[in-house]
């Protein structure tokens, strides 16, 4: 790239505004309709029902997502937490379509966003959704902002293609967002690449364009992982009061307990491909009914803790998803496991607490763990 | 493979804790206890500046001061833990103090040593004191090398024992590490993150050294992972009463694992002490940020919490601020209404407290704030009184 581009790239850059889309399904009615306001139209915003979502490869099928089932209310912030590999971010990918396929696919399950079936929109359809109802951030700034063009003709762009704003409007309404994500002197700063921007800042340009249609739902893939901590809390406390005043759901994904507990109403555990635990933040950290997350917790070593020798562990690693075994996948891992558990799979149960539910024989109400 | 004469690991207790192996460097342990107090690793006015070139003419135009006048001493059998954001210098001046990187300015003095008069040679035999556990175990390990030539390189490189017991000592120290011993022959990529940041550690250990600069050892790895390496090198730590220059950015693992910790900011060592003083009451406006940011993961905590946001970014090292570095973010400077001595004078690390040091000019106003201990409210004030009375 050299310095002579062009400020304002040219209009064919602008990839096919979907407004122009043809109509090819029911659920494509429905969206259209639904596109202009964001009103609820169902009793959740997002409703995940058995999704599954499987790698093929050389080696085997790789079961990354393994009957995953879940909810998303309207404005709340919902945290997917889980070591690396544990299906939490092709959860959040499968959720906007983005497996990328080949090897990957989505082999089972229903997606309602909005009451929309998303997995029945044709794929011209489901561009119009994303960017339009649900937006994103990814762990790293640098990769998924195109280091050739201006910021703020990334931010515009998704605002003419979806809202259909004419290129002055996009501009303003794209001067806005930036100040609105504390870019300081944001109208001179419309026309700086990416590299012109620190780490923190390249994550405000991220906020702001995922924020640029108004969206019903953010989807935050590990926002903050590439960031330091000063600048994580100010990202952190960006997409908190932005969620708030917009009204916006927040799916953040991320593996650092500590942000979990910070940012959102109820959580979900995943290990392996599954969700082992889940429920409101609250009950799942001071009373966690599976030995992983437990487990995970008390490895931690805590700012606030007194210096101490030696900390708890998880034994072993976590397991291989290809051919992942029938049994309870934590139970090579686990310290309580007991025959059954190394015979069949115990099922997502509830335990005490709004909507908390684990997914262990041993703390199920006739269980060996206290 | 394993000779006999070492014991035989039960299948799959890879993960497993240290079995016990005898080493000479057990002694050391214990005649530790008796020795004096003077400083293993002492460093003066450490400087390290990294040149800019630019223009036609590729001239000098500037310097990124990525360390400037850092002072400080590590005892034997200390763990020093030091803590700052990326580009704060704390990794270069692990490297430094090891001579990985040639300083610009200052003395590093090992074990009464001075390391900058040292010859190359002289130099090389020195590191046999001294070694380096990196940060990613996915780029530290030469890909072409199986586990075996990779502990054994540098016992090969200071010319110690013979092909035979090399054998011997790389078994041994697989399995001080918690690997299987029967995996020697295997090369790094068949081995998960945590296991090659063990095998790292047992290269570290293979000769013996007294020191070791652990640089971020367990930033790479999962959660569940982190625990496992960080007990490993706590015990290695007790039983060979190794001294370890400990790098990190997250301040719950510096407390852990450090005896005293140093805070980094922009090429300064802003606040030094031990742990629980140190994290129950920071004297310097920086640190109280920093502990402020770290999520903590506990709802009620989360949500009671008084945070300072920073706002903007760290300025860029190649033109710090002056005065204090600091300032140009500080909360305390804006609460003070601005004084001016913070824009003209560098504050000097002094002592603030018994053991504790800090760099700011109204280090006092910093520690009658409350700002970024709220967390404490939890703790049994017993617990934090009696920790700062010792």
């Amino acid at each position: 790239m050299t310095v002579s581009d062009p400020q304002a790239p040219p209009e064919g850059a602008v990839t096919e505004l979907p407004d122009s889309v043809e109509i090819t399904t029911e659920e494509g009615r429905r969206l259209a309709e639904r596109l202009a306001d964001n009103r609820p139209h169902a009793r959740k915003l997002l409703e995940v029902r058995n999704l599954s979502t499987q790698f093929f490869t050389r080696d085997g099928v790789v079961h990354a997502v393994d009957e995953v089932s879940f909810d998303v209310d309207y404005g709340e912030t919902l945290g997917l937490v889980g070591e690396s590999g544990c299906g939490k971010s092709v959860t959040a990918l499968s959720l906007v379509r983005l497996v990328p396929d080949p090897p990957g696919r989505i082999t089972e399950g229903q997606i309602i966003f909005d009451g929309i079936d998303i997995l029945k929109l044709s794929r011209a359809e489901m561009r119009r959704l994303r960017g339009r109802k649900i937006g994103f951030i990814f762990q790293d700034p640098m990769t998924s902002l195109n280091p050739t063009l201006p910021v703020g003709f990334q931010i515009s762009e998704s605002a003419r293609a979806h809202l259909g704003l004419s290129r002055s409007a996009a501009a303003d309404r794209a001067v806005e967002l930036l100040s609105k994500v504390g870019i300081p002197r944001a109208r001179d700063r419309m026309g700086d690449f990416p590299h012109q921007f620190s780490g923190g800042m390249r994550q405000r340009v991220m906020i702001a364009i995922a924020l640029a249609c108004d969206p019903m739902l953010l989807l935050a893939d590990e926002p903050t992982t590439a960031l330091d901590v000063t600048i994580q809390a100010q990202i952190l406390e960006l997409i908190r009061s932005l969620s708030d005043e917009f009204g916006t759901a927040v799916i953040l994904i991320t593996h650092d307990l500590g942000i979990a507990a910070g940012m959102c109403n109820r959580v979900n555990v995943m290990y392996a491909g599954r969700i082992v635990e889940t429920g409101m933040v609250d009950d799942v950290f001071e009373k966690a009914r599976h030995p992983y997350a437990w487990g995970l917790l008390e490895s931690l070593p805590r700012i606030t803790a007194e210096r101490a020798t030696r900390l708890r562990t998880i034994e072993g690693l976590p397991p291989d998803l290809i051919d992942p075994i029938p049994e309870c996948r934590f139970s090579p891992r686990c310290r309580f496991a007991q025959d059954v558990c190394r015979t069949s799979e115990p099922e997502l149960t509830p335990r005490e607490g709004e909507g908390h539910m684990a997914r262990c024989f041993g703390t199920e109400p006739d269980g060996w763990i206290p | 493979m394993t000779t006999e004469t070492t014991q035989t690991p039960e299948p799959g207790a890879e993960e497993s804790a240290p079995a016990a192996v005898a080493t000479p460097a057990e002694e050391r342990a214990t005649a530790m206890a008796a020795d004096d107090s003077s400083p293993l690793v002492d460093v003066q006015d450490l400087r390290v500046y990294f040149p800019i070139f630019s223009g036609f003419l590729q001239r000098r135009t500037g310097d990124v001061r990525a360390v400037d006048d850092v002072t400080f001493s590590i005892k034997r059998g200390e763990t020093f833990g030091l803590v700052g954001e990326s580009g704060c210098g704390k990794s270069t001046t692990g490297r430094a103090v090891i001579r990985l990187r040639n300083p610009t300015g200052g003395v590093v003095k090992f074990d009464g040593r001075d390391l900058m008069s040292l010859s190359r040679e002289e130099l090389r035999r020195a590191r046999r004191q001294m070694q380096i556990i990196f940060q990613d175990p996915y780029s530290s390990l030469n890909p072409r090398m199986t586990v075996n030539s990779i502990i054994s390189e540098p016992l090969e490189t200071h010319d110690l024992g013979s092909k035979a017991s090399r054998q011997e000592r790389v078994a041994e120290l697989l399995q001080l590490v918690g690997l299987n011993p029967n995996y020697r022959n295997r090369y790094p990529h068949e081995f998960s993150g945590g296991q090659r940041q063990r095998i790292g550690v047992a290269r570290a250990l293979a000769v013996e050294p007294e020191f070791i600069v652990c640089d971020e050892p367990i930033s790479a790895l999962d959660v569940s992972i982190q625990a496992q390496v960080l007990n490993l090198l706590v015990e290695l730590r007790e039983r060979f009463g190794l001294t370890y220059l400990f790098i990190a950015h997250d301040l719950s693992v510096v407390r852990h694992i450090s005896d005293r910790v140093a805070v980094m900011y922009l090429g300064k060592m802003v606040e030094v002490g031990p742990p629980d003083i140190l994290y129950a009451g920071p004297g310097h406006p920086y640190t109280r940020a920093l502990l402020s940011a770290v999520p903590i993961p506990d709802p009620k905590t989360e949500r009671k919490r008084k945070r300072v946001i920073l706002t903007g970014d760290v300025p860029s090292p190649v033109n710090p601020p002056p005065g204090c570095r600091f300032h140009t973010r500080c909360w305390l400077y804006e609460r003070l209404g601005r004084p001016e001595v913070c824009r003209t004078e560098e504050p000097p690390l002094r002592v603030i407290q018994p053991q504790h040091q800090a760099a700011c000019h109204f280090a006092e106003d910093a520690l009658r704030s409350d700002v970024g201990v709220a967390h404490l409210d939890d703790v049994p004030e017993s617990g934090g009184a009696a920790a700062a009375a010792s």
